[in-house]
């Protein structure tokens, strides 16, 4: 990754994100390739060697130090003077707003605050690169949403290398310049937000990122596609084989040639979730459907037709994308 | 349900009965009736009392007997307290790595525990012993001259302090182990990133953080101390020359070998004070050094 980029890793839970960070802060030891950073092979490399400095999931704040204390710590260690580690902590925690709280400790402090301090201490160091284990998890979620705002800023005034941990991908999405998302052990994609939204590498990347998920149809439901697929000859059925793959934005509700039945309402204000049930070669699928609440709503088993605008298809085999 | 206060009163009280009848018999009666004890004067046979006032606690407060007994029990517990916990702390430190096979050691750590003053005892005065013993073994073996531990005024105090100690590190052993368990494991992880070597990390983590465990021991260790009993009477009987004469042993020897029950009593009630003060001495020094979690 470029330096000054704000990677996020995405991924399910178990999924392998938090232990490629933990094997990049020298936690954990890889059992094969290696790591480097700014060219420097690390992967041998204890801890306190590698320069990166890491916020935990639960903060790893020292309960019995004050918010000061805890923010000079890792300077203490580095035998930084006295001095500039009193300016240095003084200017990290005013740049987080935790002027007032310097002589507080931990368990004085609420959450959101405790996150900041361990911001503070993971700035104060100016290491090469910043790991983040899923620092927001334990905010409520007005806290987060500003706490999220607060971090993209922080990451274009400190222009600092980030890589972030993360299973909600509206944290990935609005905070990341690029996402790596993992699964099962494996990297899946690496690409900027709309990359990854728009052109997903296969199917579990397809269903993972979206909210909705996109819709995973057989391939027959390329007919109804924008583009028709153009077989070889007459005999050859060219979706046999396919997967189709359709985002709930990309159905619409006007009288297009697909027949569906509603089988779900969900309103959410701002949006109105539909789910569907279509066939599809005689067999019945479901789909969901997002729609402006300016539409006028249907009923609970009503007939409708919808069109589609846009279709992804994958290797049904590989899962891949074609 | 509705209940009166009265009847809330009779319920409480009722509860509250068998542990108060418990306490009552077996704490607040022997130790009423030994401070009671210490204002009479007894014949040899603990009969004939004769009210005395506060002589007999006067008279233990200035006796140099008595206070030969609490100077030898103060470098006792010198000796044993401070050895005792940072030992049992070392070893519950080297059991909490996660090696093969730890869990053996940690039994064996911990095993001092289940060992009675008895056993600990014999064990050691055969370790100790001029002419088998181990140690001495290893003296001769180096050209030295045997020691005759038990029987040397220099070494006998030192002796009884080592069997104290190897019977006290299984508890402290035990706590200490509890108390590192429940260290997160996190602010280790986060102190190595920090640039903490593992010096840093004991002196500014655990140790701050094991402190009210460490008060605790610390404590423990201070009463039991100056409790200590069966030691004594199993290897040197006090001796030689008064040099292992400690209080809890002085009280037994003026009670049930000079049959002097109220002085016993009175020297059993200033034990008590002491050990008090000093208890209340700890917490107060410790208040600002333990962290208890907030």
């Amino acid at each position: 990754m470029a330096h000054g980029e704000f990677l996020i890793l995405l991924g399910p839970s178990g999924c392998g994100k938090t232990t490629a960070l933990r094997m990049i802060a020298g936690l954990d030891q890889p059992t094969a390739g290696q790591i480097l950073i700014n060219g420097t092979d690390v992967t041998d490399l204890e801890p306190q060697h590698r320069n990166v400095a890491m916020v935990f999931q639960s903060y790893a704040l020292y309960p019995h130090k004050t918010v000061r204390q805890n923010i000079e710590f890792p300077l203490k260690n580095r035998r930084v003077p006295a001095d500039q580690r009193q300016t240095r902590a003084t200017d990290a925690a005013r740049l987080l707003g935790l002027g007032d709280l310097m002589e507080r400790r931990p368990g004085q402090l609420s959450g959101g605050q405790r996150q900041r301090v361990a911001l503070a201490r993971a700035i104060v160091r100016e290491a090469e690169v910043f790991l983040m284990d899923e620092p927001l998890s334990n905010l409520d979620a007005l806290t987060r949403v500003h706490t999220r705002a607060e971090l993209t800023e922080l990451h274009q005034r400190l222009g600092v290398t980030i890589i972030y941990v993360t299973h909600d991908q509206v944290e990935a999405m609005t905070m990341g310049t690029r996402i790596a998302v993992m699964n099962d052990g494996r990297l899946q994609q690496v690409g900027t937000p709309e990359e990854i939204y728009r052109t997903p590498a296969n199917v579990f990347v397809a269903s993972f990122i979206g909210s909705p998920p996109m819709n995973m149809l057989p391939g027959s439901f390329a007919q109804w596609g924008p583009t028709a697929l153009t077989p070889p000859s007459d005999s050859v059925d060219v979706t046999k084989g396919l997967l189709c793959g359709v985002r709930p934005e990309h159905l619409h509700r006007n009288e297009g040639p697909i027949q569906a039945v509603v089988t779900a309402i969900e309103s959410l204000g701002h949006e109105r979730h539909l789910h569907c049930q279509v066939s599809i070669d005689a067999e019945a699928h479901s789909v969901i459907l997002r729609e402006p609440v300016d539409a006028p709503p249907p009923s609970i088993g009503d007939q409708v037709g919808l069109s589609v605008t846009e279709i992804h298809l994958f290797d049904a085999a590989t899962g891949s994308r074609i | 349900m509705n209940r009166s206060p009265a009847r809330h009163r009779l319920l409480a009280a009722g509860l509250l009965a068998p542990s108060a009848i418990v306490l009552g018999i077996f704490v607040v009666y022997p130790f009423v009736r030994t401070i009671w004890l210490g204002f009479y004067q007894t014949d040899p046979f603990g009969g004939n009392r004769r009210f005395v006032g506060g002589a007999q606690y006067v008279d233990t407060v200035t006796s140099s007997e008595f206070g030969n007994s609490l100077w030898v029990t103060v470098t006792f517990t010198l000796l044993t307290v401070p050895t005792g916990l940072i030992l049992g702390l070392l070893l519950a430190v080297l059991a909490h790595q996660r090696l093969r096979g730890i869990v053996i050691y940690r039994t064996i750590f911990s095993s001092t525990v289940a060992t009675s003053v008895a056993v600990a005892s014999l064990m050691f005065l055969a370790i100790l012993s001029p002419s088998v013993g181990v140690i001495n073994q290893v003296i001769r073996w180096l050209g030295g001259q045997p020691i005759y531990f038990l029987q040397s005024t220099t070494w006998a105090l030192v002796a009884l302090a080592a069997v104290t100690v190897w019977q006290n590190l299984g508890i402290i052993f035990i706590v200490t182990s509890a108390g590192l368990q429940s260290l997160p494991e996190d602010l280790y992880e986060s102190a190595r990133l920090d640039g903490a070597g593992p010096i840093r990390r004991f002196f500014s983590i655990t140790i701050p953080l094991l402190s009210p465990t460490l008060l605790f021991g610390f404590v423990v260790l201070t009463i039991t101390s100056f409790q200590t009993f069966g030691q004594v009477d199993l290897l040197t009987q006090g001796g030689p020359l008064r040099s292992t004469n400690l209080i809890v042993y002085s009280i037994f020897d003026t009670a049930f070998r000079s049959f002097d029950q109220g002085r016993a009593a009175a020297q059993a009630v200033v034990l008590f004070v002491i050990l008090a003060l000093l208890s209340y001495l700890q917490f107060q020094a410790a208040k600002k050094r333990v962290f208890y979690g907030r």
